[in-house]
């Protein structure tokens, strides 16, 4: 009974031992446990007497080490550890850490036969220790990040360093960061403890594909945690790696700017640590933090080093300001300076150098050297390419721009250039300005007029030399002084002030000029004719900016015009009193002058003519000849015309006309006198009639002479043919009818000779002398020309009756009407072959053409004319031809009886259309009544 | 055959030709009649004497168109017009009398011309 109760006593004993106790049988099965250790494992007793220790209450990972353990234990291999720890698992399925400490038990052989056990539950110590462990090591982490973030300046550098410190201090067991733009992408990541299973997750993240629980983080500021990512992150493929783990994932944020997210993992029973969590969010806004320091740092860096381009640049400018400014600084000069200043503008000065092409000339740093590193602008002037800037490195250096030039240089040099250009540009201006300054100055100096210039409140800015000596003011004593004080004028006669054109032109902006007869008044009170004109000085925008007065002594020039005055008007006495017409005008024909006679002449008044033209006086051919003359004055300088001049009136009077080109300001003038030659055509005309008329006389002297002779030869001829018959025939009584044939031939011959020479005096007379006719009566003469020729031939047989039906007849006429019948009647008589000559005269009144005539018909029966004769035998000289003979002299001076009495000659047959039975001569006298 | 415009010589030379034995088968008193009498003449004349100048037609102009008929014709020119000499010994005249000439060179140059006596000694033969 003892036993029983001893047993009892101990077994509560145990019961009351804060700690599990536990007899482990060599069969592993448990023999007994005390009421804490059914607590903990949270089974009844009976539940866990008899049953195998390792395969029920040990977590299935640690059961073979536990087990071997004891199995060594119980082979007595090992001492029992005095303190053993190893997690049991209870009914729940919890573990829980138990700290053993363990005996064995031996029997009395000594055989070991258990275990006792009994094991403090130390599983709130261990988490604990476990916290605190890891919370240290978060903090080193922490405070590694920390470190890093205060000195590491490069993001990836810093991202990295931060994956890498917050596993290697074994704070979490991976790590991975990654970085956004503004535009949500990622751009940058890192992680640690992944290797290559975080590379899946770099090409989906490219793709812009988040991981959800990085897709949560960004939405929220708090950590989001995932407790079992390997149960419940199966589309991840980073869920792998987190078996037994839990994540924590938050959004790297630092204001407003959410720079990426952080992702961990780390032991699951501490994900849920709050305190784990704000560390974590701690370290999180400190890497943010980092994040924002180093992005701001950049841009401090960025603004840093466009500010110190852009100070390069200020003082590239600043220096060209310099050099620009230095006074008299040539083109040239200025060039060199800036080519030599552009090095330390560069960020590499040492390997710079630069030249400047302008111009065609160049300009050259010293160390310079052309190289494939080159940045080159254009130079243009006016906006014409007129050089280049060129800058070169003389070594390679990375290419940062397209280039291993920045573009803030490539800025600057083209601003450079830019400038150098406006430079160029300005400095040309400059020397145009300059030069047309010196030239102005030196015009205005030089100008033969006097010059004064005022501001717009008419005080003098200027005075040239002139206007000093006019004035008798200099200028450095008017500067600024009114104009009025210096130019003092007034009216020549009245001596009345006269307003100053320079007021005037003030108030009115416009040229004005002085009035007539003003004088200035010198500072010594001298009186000075002036002539002056005022003028408005207008800027680029029409504003008046001052005034420009000028004026010269015109003392001279009054005194001239009164000597022009005087020597117009004795010129115009002249011009005016010259024979002729006078006449001066351009070449467009327009009169500049004329004198009174060329009115008078043309009829036209003086204002008609300035509106005229001279060819105007002109017509027809007269007027073309006219205009080729004037062209030829002015082209050679003179030249002379002969033409019809044309009044008013339409009255044409030959004029001889004379053109001498003359210059009068410049301008090509035509002067000239045209005289009337009226007088000298008539001359001309009769000279030429004159010349005509001997012409004709000589004509027909020739031709009387030609006949004359012709017929003198014929006379002789027969006179010589029958003298010499007869010397032949003399004594031979057989041709005593041969004989006085041919003594009447010879008879005839003299007859005809004196006739012939009759003939001949008296056409020379009706050349010679004037013919005057009268009344006379044709019967008369008719009878005293039919006894002549009875009487010259009487040796012929010849009948002359007269048949008339009128008594008497008169004609214009006079002595040559004798002539005239004498010879119709001597023509009858020779051209007649038969032994009786009859001639009939039939004389009548006839009216042609509205006239009255006597009618005279001599009709014979001579030989009659031939019908080719007919027409021919009393045509003018001029038109006969010398190889057919026409009439005969004493026809010929029948015909210019005629043409002296206005009387008509013809011949017809005697029986018509039959020549050989004879000639009808029919002549018509006018007759008087 | 004679042509000649001067009635007078026309006489003239009918009565010296005629004493020398000549016929005159014609005598035409211009160019025209003296073509025509030509024209119409079956035996033509061993010679003519042709005036120059004449009215309707002168003799050079004759002799061309008697040529045309007859090339062989033969033509004595007896003329006052000295200028018409060249012309008709041009056209083959057989000799060119300037008036006034001696009756006898007529008739020597008719006779030369034709192959007859001169006229000297037929005038001793009418003595």
């Amino acid at each position: 009974m003892n036993i029983n109760l001893e047993e009892k006593r101990f077994q509560k004993y145990l019961d009351f031992a804060g700690v599990l106790i536990v007899v482990i049988e060599a069969d592993q099965r448990v023999s007994f446990i005390n009421k804490k250790g059914c607590e903990l494992l949270g089974y009844n007793k009976e539940d866990v007497i008899g049953k195998n220790w390792f395969d029920n209450f040990i977590p299935e990972t640690m059961k073979n080490k536990v087990k071997s353990v004891f199995d060594e234990l119980m082979a007595g291999k090992i001492e029992p550890i005095e303190f053993f720890e190893n997690p049991i698992i209870t009914k729940k399925g919890k573990e829980r850490i138990i700290e053993w400490h363990n005996t064995i038990l031996k029997d009395e052989q000594g055989k070991i036969y258990a275990t006792l056990s009994s094991g403090l539950d130390i599983t709130e110590r261990k988490k604990a220790e476990e916290k605190i462990k890891h919370l240290n090591l978060v903090l080193r982490a922490i405070r590694n990040v920390n470190q890093l973030i205060t000195t590491e300046k490069s993001c990836e550098k810093l991202l990295q360093g931060i994956c890498d410190n917050l596993t290697e201090t074994r704070g979490y067991f991976t790590a991975w960061v990654a970085l956004l733009d503004n535009s949500h992408n990622v751009i940058m990541t890192a992680e640690s403890g992944l290797g290559e299973n975080f590379l899946p997750i770099v090409e989906t993240l490219k793709k812009g594909e988040f991981t959800k629980c990085s897709q949560i983080a960004l939405t929220q500021s708090d950590v989001f945690i995932t407790e079992e990512p390997y149960l419940t992150c199966l589309d991840c493929s980073l869920s792998r790696k987190y078996e037994g783990r839990a994540a924590m994932v938050v959004r790297l944020e630092h204001g407003e700017k959410i720079f990426g997210w952080l992702s961990v993992s780390i032991p699951r029973n501490v994900v849920k640590n709050e305190d784990e969590q704000k560390l974590f969010k701690e370290v999180v806004n400190d890497i943010a933090f980092a994040l924002y320091s180093i992005e701001l740092e950049e841009e401090r860096e960025k603004v840093e080093k466009a500010l110190k381009e852009r100070m390069k640049e200020l003082e590239a400018f600043y220096e060209l300001s310099k050099i620009v400014e230095e006074p008299d600084i040539t083109e040239e000069i200025l060039i060199q300076k800036i080519v030599n200043m552009i090095p330390k503008s560069m960020q590499y000065p040492e390997i710079t150098c630069a030249r400047i092409k302008l111009k065609g000339q160049e300009f050259k740093t010293e160390n310079f050297e052309e190289t494939k590193w080159v940045l080159k602008s254009d130079i243009k002037i006016f906006g014409e390419l007129k050089g280049t800037f060129e800058i070169y490195y003389l070594k390679e250096k990375l290419e940062i721009d397209e280039g291993p030039f920045i573009k803030e240089e490539k800025a600057l040099i083209d601003a450079l250039t830019e400038r150098l250009g406006k430079i160029a540009e300005r400095m040309e201006v400059e020397q145009k300005l300059k030069e047309s300054e010196e030239w102005l100055f030196t015009t205005l100096r030089s100008i033969g007029d006097a010059v004064i210039t005022t501001d717009t409140k008419g005080n003098i800015i200027f005075l040239n030399p002139v206007a000093e000596y006019l004035t008798c003011w200099k200028q450095e004593e008017a500067l600024e002084k009114p104009i009025e004080d210096i130019f003092n004028i007034v009216n020549e006669e009245t001596h009345k002030q006269v307003e100053n054109p320079i007021s005037r032109v003030l108030r009115e902006g416009v040229v004005v000029g002085l009035a007539n007869q003003t004088v200035l008044i010198d500072k010594n009170g001298k009186e000075i004719p002036i002539a002056d004109s005022g003028a408005p000085i207008n800027d680029d925008e029409g504003n008046i900016i001052g005034v420009v007065l000028i004026f010269r002594d015109i003392t001279e020039r009054k005194k001239a015009e009164k000597e022009l005055i005087k020597a117009k008007t004795f010129s115009e006495s002249i011009i005016d009193s010259l024979p002729g017409i006078f006449y001066l005008f351009d070449e467009k024909g327009k009169f500049l002058r004329w004198n009174k006679n060329f009115e008078e002449v043309t009829g036209y008044s003086g204002e008609e003519i300035s509106k005229m033209s001279i060819l105007d006086f002109f017509v027809g051919d007269d007027k073309k000849h006219i205009a080729e003359r004037i062209q030829e004055v002015f082209v050679k300088g003179k030249s002379t015309a002969e033409a019809d001049f044309i009044s008013k009136s339409g009255k044409k009077t030959p004029h001889y006309f004379t053109g001498l080109r003359m210059i009068i300001d410049n301008i090509p003038y035509l002067g000239g006198l045209g005289i009337d030659i009226t007088e000298r055509k008539q001359i001309e005309q009769k000279l030429k009639e004159s010349e005509e008329n001997y012409h004709q006389a000589f004509k027909r002297a020739e031709f009387y002479k030609d006949i004359f002779a012709h017929d003198i030869n014929n006379l002789l001829q027969n006179i010589k043919s029958s003298m010499e018959l007869l010397s032949t025939f003399k004594n031979v009584l057989e041709k005593s009818d041969e004989v006085n044939e041919l003594t009447n031939i010879i008879e005839e011959q003299i007859v005809r000779g004196s006739k012939l020479v009759w003939n001949i005096r008296k056409l020379s007379q009706i050349e010679e002398t004037e013919d005057i006719l009268e009344s006379v009566e044709t019967f008369q003469v008719l009878k005293e020309a039919i006894n002549f020729i009875q009487k010259s031939y009487h040796n012929k047989e010849i009948d002359i009756q007269i048949d008339s039906q009128i008594k008497q007849g008169f004609v214009q006429a006079n002595e040559l009407l004798l002539d005239l019948f004498e010879n119709i009647l001597f023509n009858a008589v020779k051209h007649n072959e038969n032994p009786k000559i009859e001639i009939s005269v039939k004389i009548s009144k006839v009216d042609k053409d509205r006239k009255k005539y006597l009618k005279f018909e001599f009709l014979d029966n001579g030989i009659g004319v031939p019908d080719a004769l007919k027409e021919q035998l009393f045509k003018d000289i001029s038109s006969i031809k010398r190889k057919t003979k026409g009439m005969g002299l004493g026809l010929l001076l029948v015909s210019k009886i005629l043409s002296i009495y206005n009387g008509q000659i013809w011949v017809e047959d005697k029986i018509k259309g039959d020549p050989s039975k004879g000639s009808n001569f029919i002549i018509l006298l006018p007759e008087v009544i | 055959m004679i042509v000649e415009d001067e009635l007078s010589i026309q006489r003239i030379y009918k009565i010296l030709l005629t004493s020398f034995g000549f016929e005159i088968i014609g005598m035409a008193k211009n160019g025209e009649e003296a073509v025509n009498m030509y024209k119409s003449f079956l035996k033509k004349p061993d010679i003519i004497i042709m005036d120059h100048r004449m009215p309707v037609k002168d003799g050079i102009e004759a002799t061309k168109e008697i040529q045309q008929i007859d090339k062989n014709a033969k033509i004595i020119f007896a003329s006052a017009d000295i200028t018409a000499e060249k012309l008709a010994m041009s056209l083959g005249a057989l000799s060119f009398k300037i008036k006034p000439f001696d009756n006898e060179r007529l008739i020597n140059n008719i006779k030369e011309k034709l192959g007859i006596e001169p006229f000297s000694e037929k005038v001793k033969n009418l003595v």
